[in-house]
Protein backbone atom coordinates (compact mmCIF):
# COMPACT_ATOMS: atom_id res chain seq x y z
CA UNK A 1 0.00 0.00 0.00
CA UNK A 2 1.32 3.51 -0.65
CA UNK A 3 0.45 6.25 2.10
CA UNK A 4 -1.27 9.47 1.17
CA UNK A 5 1.72 11.08 1.88
CA UNK A 6 3.74 9.45 -0.62
CA UNK A 7 1.08 9.24 -3.30
CA UNK A 8 2.14 11.34 -6.24
CA UNK A 9 -0.92 12.08 -7.51
CA UNK A 10 -2.53 13.48 -3.74
CA UNK A 11 -4.40 16.94 -4.36
CA UNK A 12 -1.37 18.66 -2.82
CA UNK A 13 0.82 17.49 -5.14
CA UNK A 14 -1.21 18.26 -7.72
CA UNK A 15 -2.02 21.96 -6.42
CA UNK A 16 1.34 22.72 -6.76
CA UNK A 17 1.26 22.25 -10.61
CA UNK A 18 1.05 25.73 -12.04
CA UNK A 19 -1.75 26.15 -15.20
CA UNK A 20 -0.16 25.38 -17.90
CA UNK A 21 -0.69 28.17 -20.81
CA UNK A 22 -1.23 27.42 -24.38
CA UNK A 23 -1.37 30.94 -25.30
CA UNK A 24 2.03 33.38 -24.59
CA UNK A 25 1.41 34.44 -20.86
CA UNK A 26 -1.31 35.56 -18.28
CA UNK A 27 -1.18 39.37 -19.64
CA UNK A 28 -3.16 38.10 -22.46
CA UNK A 29 -5.77 37.51 -20.56
CA UNK A 30 -6.05 40.39 -18.47
CA UNK A 31 -5.76 42.26 -21.60
CA UNK A 32 -9.44 40.27 -22.80
CA UNK A 33 -10.41 41.41 -19.06
CA UNK A 34 -9.64 45.20 -19.29
CA UNK A 35 -10.87 45.17 -22.84
CA UNK A 36 -14.37 43.84 -21.55
CA UNK A 37 -14.71 46.54 -18.78
CA UNK A 38 -13.18 44.23 -16.72
CA UNK A 39 -16.21 41.72 -16.68
CA UNK A 40 -15.30 38.13 -17.52
CA UNK A 41 -15.54 34.33 -17.45
CA UNK A 42 -12.97 31.43 -17.91
CA UNK A 43 -15.31 29.00 -19.54
CA UNK A 44 -14.50 25.22 -20.00
CA UNK A 45 -15.16 21.55 -19.35
CA UNK A 46 -14.74 19.97 -16.01
CA UNK A 47 -11.40 19.24 -14.97
CA UNK A 48 -9.50 21.58 -17.42
CA UNK A 49 -7.74 23.45 -15.18
CA UNK A 50 -10.47 26.93 -14.76
CA UNK A 51 -10.13 27.11 -10.78
CA UNK A 52 -6.28 26.66 -11.41
CA UNK A 53 -6.12 29.41 -13.74
CA UNK A 54 -8.53 31.59 -11.75
CA UNK A 55 -6.22 31.44 -9.02
CA UNK A 56 -3.28 32.51 -10.80
CA UNK A 57 -5.15 35.49 -11.47
CA UNK A 58 -6.52 36.64 -8.55
CA UNK A 59 -2.81 36.29 -7.41
CA UNK A 60 -1.90 38.86 -10.56
CA UNK A 61 -4.69 41.10 -9.62
CA UNK A 62 -3.55 40.70 -5.45
CA UNK A 63 -0.34 41.73 -7.02
CA UNK A 64 -1.59 44.93 -8.47
CA UNK A 65 -2.93 45.90 -5.02
CA UNK A 66 -6.44 45.18 -6.02
CA UNK A 67 -9.51 44.75 -3.50
CA UNK A 68 -10.68 40.96 -4.22
CA UNK A 69 -13.69 38.89 -2.96
CA UNK A 70 -13.38 35.51 -4.03
CA UNK A 71 -15.90 33.37 -3.22
CA UNK A 72 -15.54 29.71 -4.25
CA UNK A 73 -18.13 26.97 -4.81
CA UNK A 74 -18.82 23.63 -5.71
CA UNK A 75 -20.72 20.48 -5.07
CA UNK A 76 -19.66 20.43 -1.28
CA UNK A 77 -20.26 24.28 -1.30
CA UNK A 78 -23.70 26.50 -2.20
CA UNK A 79 -24.39 29.45 -2.78
CA UNK A 80 -26.64 31.07 -0.45
CA UNK A 81 -27.84 34.54 1.23
CA UNK A 82 -25.29 35.02 3.33
CA UNK A 83 -23.00 34.99 -0.06
CA UNK A 84 -25.34 37.28 -1.52
CA UNK A 85 -25.65 39.69 1.25
CA UNK A 86 -22.16 40.16 1.54
CA UNK A 87 -21.95 40.37 -2.53
CA UNK A 88 -24.42 43.21 -2.31
CA UNK A 89 -22.55 44.94 0.46
CA UNK A 90 -19.56 44.88 -1.59
CA UNK A 91 -18.20 48.92 -2.81
CA UNK A 92 -17.45 49.77 -6.30
CA UNK A 93 -13.58 49.24 -5.78
CA UNK A 94 -13.83 45.95 -4.85
CA UNK A 95 -13.77 42.90 -7.70
CA UNK A 96 -15.41 39.99 -7.04
CA UNK A 97 -14.27 36.52 -8.11
CA UNK A 98 -16.67 33.37 -8.38
CA UNK A 99 -15.24 30.31 -8.92
CA UNK A 100 -18.15 27.39 -10.13
CA UNK A 101 -20.98 30.21 -11.34
CA UNK A 102 -22.84 27.47 -12.04
CA UNK A 103 -23.49 26.90 -8.92
CA UNK A 104 -25.57 29.72 -8.36
CA UNK A 105 -29.19 29.92 -8.88
CA UNK A 106 -31.34 31.66 -11.63
CA UNK A 107 -32.76 34.18 -8.39
CA UNK A 108 -29.49 34.79 -7.24
CA UNK A 109 -27.32 35.30 -10.22
CA UNK A 110 -29.95 38.02 -11.33
CA UNK A 111 -29.05 40.02 -8.17
CA UNK A 112 -25.06 39.00 -9.09
CA UNK A 113 -25.55 39.86 -12.39
CA UNK A 114 -26.93 43.39 -11.36
CA UNK A 115 -24.56 44.13 -8.39
CA UNK A 116 -21.54 43.08 -11.13
CA UNK A 117 -22.09 45.84 -13.35
CA UNK A 118 -21.41 48.38 -10.55
CA UNK A 119 -18.01 46.94 -9.05
CA UNK A 120 -14.96 47.79 -10.06
CA UNK A 121 -14.63 44.32 -12.06
CA UNK A 122 -15.46 40.37 -12.21
CA UNK A 123 -13.62 37.30 -13.00
CA UNK A 124 -15.21 33.67 -12.60
CA UNK A 125 -15.23 30.49 -13.66
CA UNK A 126 -18.37 28.90 -15.76
CA UNK A 127 -19.11 25.21 -17.42
CA UNK A 128 -21.72 27.39 -18.98
CA UNK A 129 -22.22 30.31 -21.70
CA UNK A 130 -23.33 33.05 -19.80
CA UNK A 131 -24.06 36.89 -19.98
CA UNK A 132 -20.72 37.90 -18.84
CA UNK A 133 -17.86 37.66 -22.04
CA UNK A 134 -15.54 34.76 -22.10
CA UNK A 135 -12.29 35.52 -21.85
CA UNK A 136 -10.30 32.15 -21.79
CA UNK A 137 -12.13 29.46 -23.14
CA UNK A 138 -9.63 26.14 -21.01
CA UNK A 139 -9.40 23.11 -22.36
CA UNK A 140 -6.91 20.53 -22.14
CA UNK A 141 -5.09 17.71 -24.67
CA UNK A 142 -3.35 14.60 -24.22
CA UNK A 143 0.36 16.13 -24.44
CA UNK A 144 -0.50 18.80 -21.57
CA UNK A 145 -1.71 15.97 -19.20
CA UNK A 146 1.32 13.61 -19.97
CA UNK A 147 3.54 16.46 -19.20
CA UNK A 148 1.92 17.14 -15.86
CA UNK A 149 1.85 13.44 -15.13
CA UNK A 150 5.51 13.45 -16.01
CA UNK A 151 6.47 16.60 -13.37
CA UNK A 152 4.26 14.63 -10.66
CA UNK A 153 6.53 11.02 -11.01
CA UNK A 154 9.75 13.18 -12.00
CA UNK A 155 10.84 11.07 -8.60
CA UNK A 156 9.52 7.93 -8.76
CA UNK A 157 11.34 6.42 -11.68
CA UNK A 158 10.00 2.74 -10.44
CA UNK A 159 6.76 3.54 -11.27
CA UNK A 160 4.19 2.01 -13.57
CA UNK A 161 1.04 3.78 -14.64
CA UNK A 162 -1.78 2.27 -16.74
CA UNK A 163 -1.57 3.28 -20.04
CA UNK A 164 -2.18 6.93 -19.89
CA UNK A 165 -3.80 8.00 -23.54
CA UNK A 166 -6.76 5.49 -22.69
CA UNK A 167 -6.49 7.27 -19.41
CA UNK A 168 -7.20 10.61 -20.98
CA UNK A 169 -9.70 9.10 -23.63
CA UNK A 170 -11.83 7.13 -20.86
CA UNK A 171 -12.12 10.36 -18.71
CA UNK A 172 -12.81 12.85 -22.02
CA UNK A 173 -9.84 15.30 -21.13
CA UNK A 174 -10.98 15.48 -17.44
CA UNK A 175 -7.67 15.36 -15.80
CA UNK A 176 -9.10 15.95 -12.36
CA UNK A 177 -10.57 12.56 -12.81
CA UNK A 178 -7.72 11.20 -14.41
CA UNK A 179 -5.61 12.45 -11.48
CA UNK A 180 -8.22 10.69 -9.10
CA UNK A 181 -7.80 7.47 -11.23
CA UNK A 182 -4.07 7.20 -11.12
CA UNK A 183 -4.27 8.24 -7.22
CA UNK A 184 -5.95 5.34 -6.78
CA UNK A 185 -4.43 3.24 -9.09
CA UNK A 186 -0.92 3.77 -6.99
CA UNK A 187 -2.06 3.37 -3.78
CA UNK A 188 -2.73 -0.16 -4.63
CA UNK A 189 0.94 -0.44 -5.89
CA UNK A 190 2.88 -2.52 -3.84
CA UNK A 191 5.16 -0.48 -2.30
CA UNK A 192 8.50 -1.53 -3.01
CA UNK A 193 7.93 -1.39 -6.52
CA UNK A 194 8.14 2.42 -5.78
CA UNK A 195 10.82 5.09 -5.31
CA UNK A 196 9.54 6.64 -2.20
CA UNK A 197 12.25 9.66 -2.36
CA UNK A 198 9.83 11.82 -3.90
CA UNK A 199 9.39 15.42 -2.96
CA UNK A 200 6.23 16.69 -1.05
CA UNK B 1 22.05 34.64 2.62
CA UNK B 2 18.59 34.74 4.82
CA UNK B 3 17.82 31.39 6.01
CA UNK B 4 15.52 29.87 8.70
CA UNK B 5 15.75 26.64 10.41
CA UNK B 6 14.38 24.30 13.19
CA UNK B 7 16.40 21.91 15.62
CA UNK B 8 14.79 19.23 17.01
CA UNK B 9 16.61 16.52 18.96
CA UNK B 10 13.54 14.05 18.69
CA UNK B 11 10.57 13.78 16.38
CA UNK B 12 8.26 11.50 18.14
CA UNK B 13 5.82 13.31 20.73
CA UNK B 14 2.87 11.50 23.06
CA UNK B 15 -0.27 13.78 23.46
CA UNK B 16 0.53 16.34 26.02
CA UNK B 17 3.97 15.89 25.80
CA UNK B 18 6.19 19.09 25.90
CA UNK B 19 7.78 19.35 22.54
CA UNK B 20 11.33 21.70 23.01
CA UNK B 21 12.80 22.61 19.78
CA UNK B 22 14.66 25.44 18.40
CA UNK B 23 14.81 28.26 16.23
CA UNK B 24 17.77 29.47 14.03
CA UNK B 25 17.79 32.37 11.64
CA UNK B 26 19.83 34.72 9.40
CA UNK B 27 18.35 37.46 8.30
CA UNK B 28 20.63 39.64 6.20
CA UNK B 29 19.30 42.93 5.35
CA UNK B 30 15.80 42.61 6.90
CA UNK B 31 14.30 45.60 9.30
CA UNK B 32 11.33 43.72 10.17
CA UNK B 33 12.83 40.58 12.57
CA UNK B 34 9.52 39.67 13.59
CA UNK B 35 9.27 35.69 13.31
CA UNK B 36 5.74 33.19 13.81
CA UNK B 37 5.91 29.82 14.88
CA UNK B 38 2.84 27.75 13.94
CA UNK B 39 2.15 23.96 15.53
CA UNK B 40 0.04 22.98 12.65
CA UNK B 41 -1.69 19.92 11.13
CA UNK B 42 -2.67 19.07 8.12
CA UNK B 43 -4.51 16.73 5.74
CA UNK B 44 -2.90 14.82 2.86
CA UNK B 45 -4.72 12.49 -0.03
CA UNK B 46 -7.36 12.03 -2.39
CA UNK B 47 -9.55 14.93 -0.92
CA UNK B 48 -8.89 18.48 -0.57
CA UNK B 49 -6.57 19.86 2.05
CA UNK B 50 -7.47 20.69 5.75
CA UNK B 51 -5.69 22.37 7.93
CA UNK B 52 -5.69 23.20 11.78
CA UNK B 53 -3.30 25.56 13.61
CA UNK B 54 -3.15 24.74 17.27
CA UNK B 55 -0.15 27.21 18.01
CA UNK B 56 1.25 30.19 17.03
CA UNK B 57 4.00 31.83 19.00
CA UNK B 58 5.12 35.36 17.67
CA UNK B 59 8.13 36.51 18.81
CA UNK B 60 10.73 39.21 17.26
CA UNK B 61 14.82 37.96 16.43
CA UNK B 62 15.53 41.38 17.59
CA UNK B 63 19.10 40.51 15.73
CA UNK B 64 19.88 39.59 11.72
CA UNK B 65 21.38 35.96 13.39
CA UNK B 66 20.71 33.62 16.35
CA UNK B 67 19.03 30.89 18.29
CA UNK B 68 15.92 30.40 20.51
CA UNK B 69 14.85 27.76 22.38
CA UNK B 70 11.19 27.24 22.88
CA UNK B 71 8.65 24.21 24.37
CA UNK B 72 5.29 23.69 23.16
CA UNK B 73 2.74 21.33 24.65
CA UNK B 74 1.88 19.25 22.26
CA UNK B 75 -2.15 18.50 21.22
CA UNK B 76 -4.45 15.65 22.63
CA UNK B 77 -5.58 14.88 19.24
CA UNK B 78 -5.53 14.69 16.38
CA UNK B 79 -3.09 11.59 15.93
CA UNK B 80 -0.64 11.53 13.40
CA UNK B 81 -1.60 9.15 11.06
CA UNK B 82 -0.83 7.37 7.40
CA UNK B 83 -3.61 6.01 5.59
CA UNK B 84 -4.19 4.84 1.91
CA UNK B 85 -6.77 7.56 1.16
CA UNK B 86 -5.81 10.34 3.58
CA UNK B 87 -2.98 11.19 6.04
CA UNK B 88 -2.62 13.36 9.13
CA UNK B 89 0.58 15.49 9.61
CA UNK B 90 1.47 17.25 12.11
CA UNK B 91 4.29 20.16 11.90
CA UNK B 92 6.26 22.90 13.66
CA UNK B 93 7.06 25.86 11.26
CA UNK B 94 8.76 29.10 11.70
CA UNK B 95 7.85 31.85 9.21
CA UNK B 96 9.02 35.61 8.46
CA UNK B 97 6.13 37.30 7.57
CA UNK B 98 8.45 40.21 6.10
CA UNK B 99 10.48 38.30 3.95
CA UNK B 100 8.01 35.07 3.09
CA UNK B 101 10.88 32.19 4.00
CA UNK B 102 9.79 29.73 6.11
CA UNK B 103 11.11 26.36 7.53
CA UNK B 104 9.14 23.55 8.49
CA UNK B 105 9.45 19.72 10.60
CA UNK B 106 7.29 17.09 10.26
CA UNK B 107 6.50 15.63 13.88
CA UNK B 108 4.99 12.49 14.93
CA UNK B 109 2.26 13.06 17.49
CA UNK B 110 0.87 9.57 18.63
CA UNK B 111 -0.20 7.29 22.26
CA UNK B 112 2.70 5.21 21.01
CA UNK B 113 6.25 5.56 19.22
CA UNK B 114 4.83 3.30 16.36
CA UNK B 115 3.43 5.33 14.10
CA UNK B 116 -0.55 4.90 13.31
CA UNK B 117 -1.27 3.34 9.71
CA UNK B 118 -4.63 2.91 8.59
Amino acid sequence: MISAEHNPFSVSKIHKLPYRFKIKDVEAIMENWYYHNNQGMISGGHGVGKSTLLKELVFVLESKQEKIRFVMLNDKREFGLKDLWNILQLDKKSILVIDGWEQINFIYKTFVYFKIKRLKGFVGTSHVRTMVPVIFEASTDINTFLDLVAQLVSHNNKLSLPDLRILFDKHNGNIRDCFFELYDFVSDCDRENMDTTSSG
Amino acid sequence: MSHLSILLEKKQFRPNESIEFSIEWNLSNVTDQNLEIHLFWHTVGRGTEDLGVYETIAFNAQSSSGKKSFRIKAPAHPYSFSGKLVSLIWKIEVVSPATKLSASEVIQITPSESPIVL
